[in-house]
């Protein structure tokens, strides 16, 4: 017979010897951090092949947007089906069983920080610490998928998701904008024309914005000629006599040689020249103040009053009709009906 | 300079954002100066070289942020000026445009414009060199550039130049030709140079991640030239480092006020001026060029052809017969980066955006294909573990309607399978769904040493609770074991307070408490042994004193004495003499002893 590495007498000396059982500091069913970044990244479908996102192609055709909510359950069955790996016997299972709803509740919170981490503003153990003091429960996920030549031409454009439909015009950086202003989960580039963004809750309004170190120069035409508006320090055009619809601006001076080049020295000179009658004009003292007057502002996209099915819909969404079956069971016309059938045949 | 980023959906521009030292090779000196004994002792001092690189003569690709108008794209730039976003914020102005200056001159200035200095003076030195950016972005159309790729430095640029490039030989880089007339009318000057570059940060918050990475700065070097409207175009990011026989102090001509753009070529109206041989080709500003050589009239059909095919402004050479030869003068310049377009159709930012089909996932371009349900399925078939094929439904994670959270946990993909009440056929969207997870978490050997980790602990800490539970059967506690907590101390505690109870007084140094339970000094059994009338009766024949058996005795009061000092002891003599007698007496006692 083999004798047993560990006598019991030793075990439970062992056991009383031991100063402390387990830090008070770390809960049961903490994950190892690594574990918990794959498994919080597998949830916003980070690294999911395209296929499984689209089964087919012609529901995402060329320049098309597609909104969509992100389904909770598929998300879970994602994350079950990574646990799985490795789980050989009834040991697993039951510990799985044991733990799932502390580790959906755990991701429910550091799904929140996977874009904090993609971004490589912070380490995971100082983002997490910061974000597990926020306890709210898991929002609804919310998102589109954008395949166009805007993606590819300008990628860097800005994304931002809002809770209420905020009126144009609006500064993004104001204090009421960001507090409509819902968390952006996800944003990135699955491939060269077409982005996927996630954002946690509903959106009524979602824009998308040239992007700002990309903003052009622009001029445009009028009688023929091509012309540049003024502008005032902060960018904005000068409205004449205060009407709006008309702006203040002026001939765009190109060189004798060359008609399609613009003559800077000579629009410079304009620029300066022109504010003896135009005073809010932007003063040209360098490049930064050149780049201010002849810039075009950034386009900026609204998607609002997107189809929003919420509630009108009276199936859960899916052949699963579980949660449907028990409701119609329930209702008072369908018990009517049994008990009828019952009355006249069961006897 | 902020270090703070702009607000949300602003940004902030800067003239130049410059290094404190521009590249180059660099000596440093270290002399340490120590006086000892009021005379100067140097010690040895030490030098060191160090030289700056950045790109100079390639710009590797990750270097470029973006590109406008969009590289191969198709729109309506015509009212656009290209420009390129470096994401090296101080590419620009990382080295100096040239160390001679003044073969470039000083741009005419009017006195009351404030103007751009591109080389602010530096006290002690005459000219220094400052942020007039070494780059500029060319625009060609096509035809009338030629690219090279592998030449050698030396090659294409003067003698002198390349002299003060300072440079080993035999570095070779991609390179851009065009005619020297074309590059003269299209080249900034200096002062336009300084104009056309600039640096902004601007707020990353939003944006995908390759840009959400960064920390939001960008240099921006902007063209000069207006694409026209059915060209097609290459935009050239030059290097124009030393290049001071191109550079010019002041950009030419303003076009006449009455010359309305809009005629790429002025130079087309050269017909007149050929048509008279040996007359001077007049600019249209008025220089006189080159003179052409009388060509005769056959071959003027074809030279002027040539002409308008190369798209010249203004055709420089020597025709020579026969055969006729137009010699165009070139330049070539270094080329750090380019890119193409087309200015055809609409296409900008917001005519994309405009044009884009916006609906809920779910929605299909021709009605009924592919056929999805109003729930977002799809069919599909599969292969199933019987070897036959089978229909089943589909849908991804992304659905057009908010759904309910399944709770459950599942353990294998069969679990997940359903079948629809509906059709009958298996809807295997959750078991697909399993199955990812699992591929993707089986593919990553971390996860799964991870995962281990995770059930090991776990199964470590069951371990645990289970030897307290069972200490907690076999040992009656007063308290309930905790895992948070020690269990040596609980247990202790417990056993010391059983052993404890009972037991009135521990300490009893001299065995006083257990002689006093002795039958024969209890007053009780005293008592009674003896028939005596009281227990006080017995306590005052065992000794009566509660101190003989370790009570608490007090002490008896002290006598009051009067303070006194040494001097008055001294002082007292009958005392002192009494204990002189005294002693003398003892002395004479002892004395007597011994003898005896």
């Amino acid at each position: 017979m083999r004798t047993p590495w560990i006598h019991s007498s030793a075990a439970l000396k062992e056991r009383l010897r031991r100063p402390i059982q387990l830090e008070t500091s770390e809960p049961e069913s903490e994950m190892p951090p690594y574990m918990e970044l794959f498994l919080s990244h597998l949830r916003l479908l980070v690294g999911v092949p395209f296929d499984y996102l689209v089964p087919d192609d012609r529901l995402l055709p060329d320049e098309s947007i597609r909104f969509f909510y992100l389904d909770r359950s598929w998300t879970d069955r994602l994350v079950d089906g990574a646990i799985a790996v490795g789980k050989i016997g009834t040991r697993e299972q039951a510990h799985h069983h044991g733990h799932a709803p502390a580790v959906h509740q755990q991701l429910d919170l550091s799904e929140r920080v996977v874009r904090t981490l993609q971004r490589g503003l912070m380490s995971f153990t100082d983002a997490k610490s910061g974000n597990d003091g926020n306890a709210a429960p898991a929002d609804v996920i919310t998102g589109f998928l954008l395949r166009s030549s805007a993606v590819s031409g300008w990628p860097q454009m800005d994304v931002r998701g809002y809770r209420t439909d905020v009126s144009e015009p609006f500064d993004p950086s104001d204090a009421k904008a960001l507090s409509q202003q819902l968390t952006t989960l996800r944003l990135e580039l699955l491939s060269p024309g077409l982005m996927i963004a996630l954002f946690q809750g509903m959106p009524q309004l979602v824009i998308l914005e040239e992007p700002h170190h990309g903003v052009q120069f622009g001029v445009h035409l009028g009688n023929g000629v091509n012309r540049v508006y003024l502008r005032d320090a902060t960018g904005h055009q000068i409205p004449i006599g205060g009407h709006s619809g008309f702006y203040q601006e002026m001939d765009l001076p190109v060189r004798a040689s060359n008609s399609r080049v613009v003559h800077v020295a000579e629009l410079r000179r304009r620029f300066n020249a022109i504010r003896a009658t135009v005073p809010t004009a932007v003063p040209i003292t360098g490049s930064a103040s050149f780049a201010i007057a002849v810039l075009d502002p950034p386009w900026r996209q609204r998607f609002e009053g997107t189809v929003d099915q919420a509630g009108t819909q009276a199936t859960s969404g899916g052949f699963v009709a579980h949660i449907n079956i028990a409701e119609r069971v329930a209702q008072n016309t369908t018990l009517e009906e049994v008990r009828n059938l019952v009355a006249t045949h069961g006897a | 300079m902020s270090t703070t980023p702009p607000p949300v959906g602003s940004m902030y521009l800067f003239d130049d954002i410059t290094p404190p030292l521009v590249d180059n090779s660099y000596r440093l000196d270290v002399v340490t100066n120590v006086t000892y004994d009021g005379a100067p002792a140097n010690l040895a001092s030490n030098s060191g070289y160090f030289n700056i690189e950045g790109p100079r003569f390639t710009l590797p690709a990750t270097d470029v942020a973006g590109v406008f108008p969009p590289r191969n794209g198709h729109g309506g730039f015509d009212e656009n000026i290209p420009q390129i976003v470096i994401s090296r914020r101080t590419l620009p102005w990382e080295r100096r445009l040239t160390s001679r200056p003044d073969l470039i001159g000083t741009p005419k200035r009017d006195a009351n414009d404030p103007q751009p200095n591109p080389f602010p003076p530096v006290e002690g030195q005459p000219q220094e060199y400052g942020p007039a950016p070494w780059l500029a972005l060319l625009l060609f159309e096509e035809g009338e550039y030629k690219l090279h790729q592998n030449v050698a430095l030396k090659s294409i640029m003067p003698a002198d130049v390349y002299a003060r490039l300072e440079v080993a030989d035999g570095i070779t880089c991609d390179s851009i030709e065009v005619e020297e007339s074309l590059l003269d009318s299209v080249l900034p000057s200096l002062d336009e140079l300084t104009l056309l570059a600039h640096a902004r940060q601007v707020n990353v918050n939003d944006r995908e991640l390759n840009a959400a990475r960064t920390d939001g700065y960008y240099a921006i070097v902007m063209g000069n030239r207006l694409p026209a409207p059915g060209a097609k175009y290459r935009a050239c990011l030059v290097s124009l480092e030393e290049r001071t026989d191109l550079v010019k102090a002041d950009p030419p001509a303003v076009a006449h006020p009455l010359f309305r753009p809009g005629l790429e070529n002025p130079g087309l109206n050269l017909r007149a001026e050929i048509a008279a041989p040996g007359s001077a080709v007049m600019l249209d500003s008025g220089t006189p060029q080159q003179t052409l050589i009388n060509v005769g009239d056959t071959a003027e059909s074809r030279i002027l052809q040539t002409v308008q095919d190369r798209n010249v402004a203004y055709a420089i050479g020597v025709v020579q017969a026969p055969p006729y030869q137009i010699y165009i003068l070139t330049q070539q310049l270094v080329l750090l980066h380019s890119w193409q377009f087309e200015c055809t159709g609409t296409g900008t930012f917001r005519d994309y955006v405009q044009r884009i089909n916006v609906s809920m996932t779910g929605t299909v371009e021709e009605q009924g294909h592919p056929p999805i349900t109003d729930t977002g399925h799809i069919p599909m078939t599969v292969m199933d573990r019987a070897g036959v094929q089978e229909s089943v439904w589909y849908r991804g994670p992304l659905v057009p309607m908010p759904l309910t959270r399944d709770p459950l946990t599942y353990h294998s993909a069969d679990q997940c399978r359903r079948v629809t009440p509906e059709t009958g056929a298996e809807d295997i969207s959750y078991a697909a769904a399993f199955e990812a997870g699992r591929l993707m978490a089986a593919s990553d050997p971390r996860l799964g040493q991870e995962l281990m980790r995770w059930r090991r602990e776990s199964y470590r800490q069951s371990v645990r609770t289970d030897s307290l539970l069972a200490i907690q059967s076999a040992i009656p506690l007063a308290e309930t074991l905790e895992i948070h907590r020690p269990v040596a101390s609980v247990v202790a505690v417990s056993a010391a307070s059983h052993m404890v109870t009972g037991i009135s007084q521990v300490g009893d140094r001299y065995g006083v408490g257990a002689v006093s339970r002795a039958p024969g000094l209890d007053p009780s059994q005293l008592q009674a042994a003896w028939n005596l009338s009281s227990v006080e009766e017995a306590t005052a024949i065992l000794g009566g004193s509660p101190g003989a058996t370790g009570a608490t005795v007090a002490a008896p009061a002290q006598t009051a004495r009067p303070v006194t000092t040494l001097n008055e002891v001294a002082a007292d003599t009958t005392s002192l003499n009494l204990l002189q007698t005294t002693r003398d007496q003892v002395l004479t006692g002892v004395q007597l002893k011994l003898e005896s």
